[in-house]
């Protein structure tokens, strides 16, 4: 442990704190901001005739969406720059003679919506349906207005359809804007204190995540043990279980030596008290590195124990709700992430802020720890018997 | 040429021989397939309880299955009681209740009528959120049409009059131009229509890339071991870098192909052609950015503690998971950003080929410079 110790923790906190600045970066401009969640849409084509301009005019100023959306009239080349540039979500192409197909009925001539970076994500996926909102007020309104010009026109009202037109757009300008006043809300606050809030989900996530990914750190010591070593300890009476013990309890201390070095980081940086949830944790980083070690003696070679550790790392936080929050996986996918070691590790680190804890979830670390330790034996004594 | 293929699959061998590798690239397109499946069952990213205060009125009827019946980001539970609905926001089961009155369809009329809008539809949040905002938008979407057409047909009988008109004139006139279904289409920026696909896979493709890295970095470590113990002491200092690209390649070879096999399983996979090009740049980037910093960080130890920041920097960075804004230059630098944004652009395509020249290049350099000393 000495022998590595100084190399692994220097890069590891060199880590934390590209890290820490990253995380600092994305929850000061990133998901948590007004801004993040505000999307940029620029506009290509003229809509100045049609009822889009006076509903994107509406959503941009008047509007309760004013506070979701931001509108910018681009040329087709600024916008596929822009776009690039991640400084608009999306643009929407205005196809010419559009007016005259929507007042025919017709939905023949789609406005296209050309969306962010990369693949189909939440945040297109989000704006589809928004784009969905948009079409049924579009729709609904302009099917008002040229249904009351055919009922002008077949009872000898033609006359007055201008005025009575106007008249019209007005009232559903004003019943358009104060659409949300449909709704009377009724905020009941924070319900209870067993939940944690959006940023302490992430926090504790991130930083699970993180001493998950701590595993690999190790790939270089681990994959140089040999299995002679291991032989001759046993023929001195030094056998599997001993080994194994005193090698996790090097490794733990390893891991949570790392671990703390981050933490006094950030209490200092932040002047947080967070010393008091590592010593809440430390059950999580001895479970996280059991399931490490346990690896790391199920597979040799550095390429496959690598490759295992990310895979297991990312599959079960993933399945656990690291990354999106658990509640919106199908039941059965949830009820697996509750189960796994992940999900115990994360339901046990929520406990450890609300100040909640349950002995189940503290028991669920102990016997996955235990588990994953008894294993890990199991394995070397094969290993020392098949010689 | 010969000598360097017989390298290849002899090294390819080497791997193949460890029934845990093979068992670790099967793992891979195992998990995506059983992602893919899951994502077929019932999930959302927003869950509203409803209670309709008369679920046998028409007009509540006919929301009811709009809502129901449509798959989306929401999902509902229909509560019996108001009190049900409370305790599920209460105790965190639902992010939002919307309690329905029984009289519905009268107070939107009555909205109309008297062109003062108030509330008809309670909505019972935690806490105000700028997603809860969204839902709401989603509430008075679902009531508009109806609004709509109170407003209309009030406007027609009491504004201009027409206290005559028969129902089935007026909703004739209406229908006449209404048009169905959604005025907007999904595009990426080559011009493909969006498909359809679940929020739960969404991420899977950015994770696989990640995953190709990580497989690149392994590579490295596999390299630098068998650089220690000395397999490559008799290879001229050329040799050695021409020999570390073709070692990275035999890994990295599997694993496009596993990524290729792996994406067409989860959902996402676009087409045969553009997948393969894309796949095979980003394995050839990967290949130069990993066998740079092995250069650059010198020791396999040193490289293991880099890994997990590479990969966090990956994950958050890179359109895994949200779009992250204002970090352009570090994002220029990840492998996976161009892969994940090339799928549907030529301009990344090109902007990888010319990202791998240049750290090829640069490899040299280093090789060169740390040969010399």
């Amino acid at each position: 442990m000495f022998k590595t110790f100084p190399v692994v923790f220097i890069i590891t906190v060199a880590m934390a704190v590209c890290m820490g600045g990253l995380t600092y970066l994305y929850m000061k401009n990133g998901i948590f901001s007004e801004e993040q969640q505000k999307y940029h849409i620029g506009i290509v084509g003229d809509i100045s005739d049609s009822f889009l301009g006076f509903g994107v005019y509406a959503v941009e100023s008047l509007d309760d969406s004013r506070f979701m959306i931001e509108f910018e009239n681009l040329t087709k080349k600024e916008a596929e720059t822009k776009l690039r540039q991640g400084e608009i979500t999306a643009y929407v192409c205005v196809p010419d003679g559009l007016v005259e197909s929507l007042v025919r009925g017709e939905n023949d001539k789609k406005i296209t919506f050309v969306t962010s970076q990369g693949q189909k994500g939440i945040t297109s996926i989000l704006m589809e349906e928004l784009s969905d909102i948009a079409s049924t007020l579009i729709t609904r309104s302009q099917s008002a207005v040229y249904g009351m010009q055919t009922i002008s026109w077949n009872n000898g009202m033609g006359d007055t359809l201008i005025d009575n037109e106007n008249e019209l757009c007005l009232q559903y300008i004003a019943m358009i804007l104060k659409r949300t006043r449909l709704c009377e809300v009724e905020d009941i606050g924070v319900a209870n204190d067993l939940s944690i809030s959006v940023e302490e989900f992430y926090f504790c996530s991130l930083l699970l995540f993180f001493i998950l990914l701590l595993g690999i750190n190790s790939s270089y010591l681990f994959s140089h043990r040999n299995n002679e070593l291991s032989k001759f300890m046993a023929a001195r009476k030094i056998g599997a279980v001993k080994q194994t013990v005193s090698e996790y309890f090097s490794y733990v201390c390893l891991l949570s030596t790392c671990i703390l070095g981050i933490f006094v980081l950030i209490s200092i940086i932040f002047e947080g008290q967070v010393i008091g949830f590592f010593v809440r944790i430390i059950p999580v980083i001895a479970m996280f590195a059991a399931m490490q070690f346990l690896i790391y003696e199920f597979v040799s070679g550095i390429v496959s124990s690598i490759l295992l550790q990310f895979i297991c790392s990312v599959s079960m936080a993933y399945v656990s709700g690291y990354f999106y929050p658990e509640r919106f996986f199908p039941e059965s996918v949830k009820r697996i992430g509750e189960l796994l070691p992940t999900g115990v590790a994360l339901k046990y680190a929520d406990a450890s802020i609300t100040g909640h804890f349950t002995v189940g979830s503290f028991a669920g670390i102990v016997v996955y720890g235990i588990l994953f330790l008894g294993l890990s034996i199991i394995i070397r004594k094969h290993k020392i018997q098949r010689g | 040429m010969r000598q360097i293929l017989t390298r290849y699959l002899l090294l390819n061998k080497r791997l193949f021989k460890k029934f845990s590798f093979i068992l670790i690239l099967c793992l891979v397109p195992v998990l995506v397939g059983g992602m893919h499946l899951a994502s077929n069952e019932e999930s959302s990213i927003f869950k509203v309880a409803i209670y309709m205060d008369n679920p046998e009125d028409e007009l509540s009827k006919e929301i009811m299955d709009k809502l129901l019946s449509k798959q989306g980001v929401m999902r509902y539970v229909v509560c019996n009681s108001e009190v049900e609905a409370r305790e599920y926001v209460n105790d965190y089961s639902v992010d939002a209740a919307w309690i329905f009155p029984s009289d519905l369809k009268e107070k939107l009329a009555n909205v109309a009528l008297k062109r003062s809008v108030k509330p008809v539809v309670t909505v019972i949040e935690r806490w105000e959120t700028i997603s809860l905002i969204f839902t709401r938008e989603i509430l008075c979407n679902t009531l508009y049409p109806e609004l709509s057409y109170d407003v209309y047909e009030s406007f027609v009988r009491v504004d201009m009059g027409l206290t005559d008109i028969t129902d089935e004139e007026l909703r004739q006139a209406y229908d006449a131009t209404l048009v169905e279904g959604n005025l907007f289409r999904l595009e990426y920026p080559d011009g493909q229509e969006a498909e359809d696909i679940s929020y739960l896979l969404a991420p899977i493709r950015g994770i696989l890339a990640i995953w190709l890295v990580l497989c690149g970095f392994a590579a490295s470590m596999y390299f630098m071991q068998d650089e220690q113990s000395g397999t490559f002491s008799r290879m001229s200092a050329r040799g050695r870098f021409a020999m570390s690209y073709v070692e990275h390649a035999v890994l990295l070879a599997d694993a496009t192909v596993v990524l290729v096999v792996a994406c067409w399983l989860s959902g996402t996979f676009t087409t045969w052609a553009r997948e393969i090009v894309c796949a095979v740049l980003f394995a050839i980037c990967t290949m130069a950015f990993c066998n740079f910093l092995r250069l650059v960080i010198g020791k396999p130890e040193r490289l293991g503690s880099v890994i997990p920041l590479a990969l966090l920097g990956m994950m958050i960075l890179c359109p895994v998971f949200v779009n992250v804004k204002g970090f352009q230059t570090i994002q220029y630098l990840l492998p996976a950003y161009y892969y994940l944004n090339s799928i549907h652009s030529d301009y990344y395509l090109y902007r990888m080929l010319v990202y791998s020249g240049v750290l090829v290049m640069l490899s040299f350099v280093v090789d060169r410079v740390r040969n010399r000393r």
